[in-house]
């Protein structure tokens, strides 16, 4: 191919408007994607990139704010915290619940019969409960004790139900100085612990 | 060069206008933070409920 061959283009009118729009489009084509579309969008990413920087850094200062202020929080709340930690235990801690009982029961002089455990309470926050159903034998004021022993427990827990039925036939078994019946009484114990899994965030980050 | 061509051309512009503007969309769109870092700038309540506690 002859440079002569592409005259007609340059000089004929109709030709040399269309090769001058066709050349300017391949121009403006070319440039716009591999030069202009390129530098605004890293224009636009770093604005951004900076915008969403200086409000992470307004956060950060703000959370260091507020965590000192936590910290303080935390300070005074310290003598509490043993008190939590006994009333939320962070598991079931079953058998130290069954001892618990067990004093209550032996401290109010009445009959530890029967305990079951009814599973806990499905839940989907980490405040999870266990019911234990207690069956116990004595005489009704130190069965009334029991209950409120129950009742104000280190542990939070709570005397759901309480059923009472004579011992034997009404009246029939009498003991104890007081000369009152011995009833057997059911009671329903729910019982909170507080399943708390510390974030893996921060290691997350270390991990990356 | 053809009419036909400059109409070809013309819409190779027009697409890669229609690109361009995407582009831009999504760079303005897209999240430039880590969820890590937005996880960590999440705000803190720093008060406790005494009132619970007592």
């Amino acid at each position: 191919m002859n440079y002569r061959d592409f005259r007609p283009y340059l000089t004929d009118t109709p030709q040399k408007a269309y090769t001058i729009v066709g050349l300017t489009l391949i121009a403006l084509s070319g440039f716009g994607f591999f030069a202009i579309r390129p530098t605004i969008t890293t224009a636009i990413r770093l604005n951004k990139e900076r915008r969403e920087g200086l409000e992470a850094n307004q956060a950060l200062e703000d959370k260091i704010a507020a965590l000192s202020k936590a910290q303080e929080s935390l300070n005074q709340a310290e003598p509490y915290l043993p008190l939590l930690e006994a009333g939320l235990p962070k598991e079931a801690l079953y058998d130290e619940l069954l001892k618990l009982v067990a004093l209550a029961t032996g401290q109010a002089q009445v009959e530890l019969k029967e305990v079951k455990t009814l599973g806990s309470s499905p839940s989907k926050t980490p405040l999870k409960s266990l019911r234990l159903n207690i069956i116990l034998e004595g005489q009704f004021p130190n069965l009334q004790k029991v209950i409120q022993s129950l009742e104000q427990l280190p542990r939070l827990s709570v005397v759901q139900a309480v059923s009472l039925q004579p011992q034997g036939s009404w009246g029939g078994s009498i003991t104890g100085p007081t000369n009152q019946p011995k009833l057997q009484a059911e009671l329903n114990l729910e019982c909170y612990y507080y399943e708390y899994q510390e974030p893996q965030v921060l290691l997350k980050e270390e991990d990356e | 060069m053809s009419k036909d061509l400059v109409y070809l051309l013309l819409l190779t512009l027009l697409t890669v206008i229609a690109w361009a503007g995407f582009d831009f969309y999504h760079a303005s769109t897209q999240p430039v933070l880590p969820k890590i870092l937005q996880e960590q700038i999440r705000p803190l309540d720093p008060n406790l409920d005494f009132s619970v506690l007592e």
